[in-house]
């Protein structure tokens, strides 16, 4: 069995990215949001968080949606179905890795094979 | 990163956390418990004053909203938030009637009755606090004003104010005036767990693309 150190480097980076974590755990907790709120919660510039969701929108975690309130331009954002199971997985996965991580003993490591 | 369960809570609860809205009703809440001492019948909306008084304080409230999306944003809560708060909101109310039934019924000091009052929103606070990963303040000053006035009336604690009443013999309304106090004390909290998550955020800086 892997250590679990080493289970952590096969995490998707695409969630794991803690901005994009950040990001993604604000919107599972919400219907959705707009560009103001997520640069105010995550700390991110404009252009940061502009391309954090633009590569949230290419992977299908993330609809973007752009429109006119009145004269106002408003960048609205959600999980797709495809981003909220990943993001609830990913948890999921942190938790059991946290979980072997306290139960994890050297000795459980196996030998490394010499050349 | 922040703690993520501190930010599912204001991601969650974005809309209950705009505590200033919250303050000049408050405010105007217990001004108008004051006035009614000179208010005939001691009647908290008696006079053309203290109806002023509410109608300047909930317009000033309503006022902080386009704050709030001008400096916070904007936030659409999921569905199940609502249907939630709504039966947190349904609970309450049937705890109450019932409660309430009791007192009357029974005769009991209607100061009881607060703290019954008082200790079951309480509860339902708790309950939020579980599920949502955070205490939403300005409810919990709800609750510990309603529940802590009625406890003092109980005691006899309350100046110039039989025990078990709420109002004194000057005609000061002590759950009226607590309630507004917490209205204004629990909004400035509420505010300052937004804008303290925002501030950390902007002073972490996040990350690089």
């Amino acid at each position: 069995m892997a250590a679990p150190f080493e289970e952590l480097a096969s995490l998707d980076k695409l969630v794991h990215e803690p901005a994009r974590l950040a990001i993604l755990t604000a919107l599972s907790a919400c219907d959705s949001a707009d560009f103001l709120f997520l640069q105010r919660l995550t700390g991110l510039s404009k252009g940061n968080l502009s391309s954090h969701l633009a590569k949230l929108e290419a992977g299908g975690l993330v609809q973007v949606t752009k429109r006119f309130i009145g004269k106002t331009p408003n960048t609205s954002m959600a999980l797709t179905p495809a981003g909220r199971a990943a993001i609830q997985a990913h948890w999921q996965r942190i938790e059991q890795l946290r979980t072997q991580t306290s139960r994890w003993r050297p000795e459980d490591q196996p030998p490394p094979e010499h050349a | 990163m922040q703690d993520p369960q501190r930010l599912r809570f204001v991601a969650s609860r974005f809309n209950h956390l705009q505590g200033l809205v919250a303050v000049p009703p408050g405010a105007a809440l217990a001004i108008n418990a004051l006035l009614a001492i000179r208010s005939p019948g001691h009647s908290v909306l008696s006079t053309p004053l203290q109806a002023l008084v509410l109608a300047v304080g909930l317009l000033a409230g309503l006022a902080f909203i386009p704050y709030y999306r001008r400096t916070f944003g904007q936030v659409h809560p999921a569905p199940w938030t609502r249907t939630r708060d709504a039966r947190a909101a349904g609970i309450f109310i049937a705890i109450g009637l019932v409660w309430f039934g009791v007192v009357i019924g029974f005769q009991l000091p209607e100061s009881l009755g607060l703290v019954g009052l008082g200790a079951a929103f309480g509860g339902i606070v708790l309950a939020n606090a579980k599920r949502y990963g955070g205490l939403q303040l300005l409810w919990a000053t709800w609750a510990a004003a309603i529940t802590g006035i009625g406890l003092l009336s109980l005691l006899g604690l309350l100046p110039d104010t039989p025990t078990g009443k709420l109002s004194s013999q000057s005609g000061l309304n002590w759950s009226q005036l607590a309630w507004g106090l917490a209205w204004v004390v629990g909004g400035i909290l509420d505010h300052l767990v937004l804008v303290r998550t925002m501030r950390s955020a902007q002073v972490a800086g996040g990350s690089a693309v």
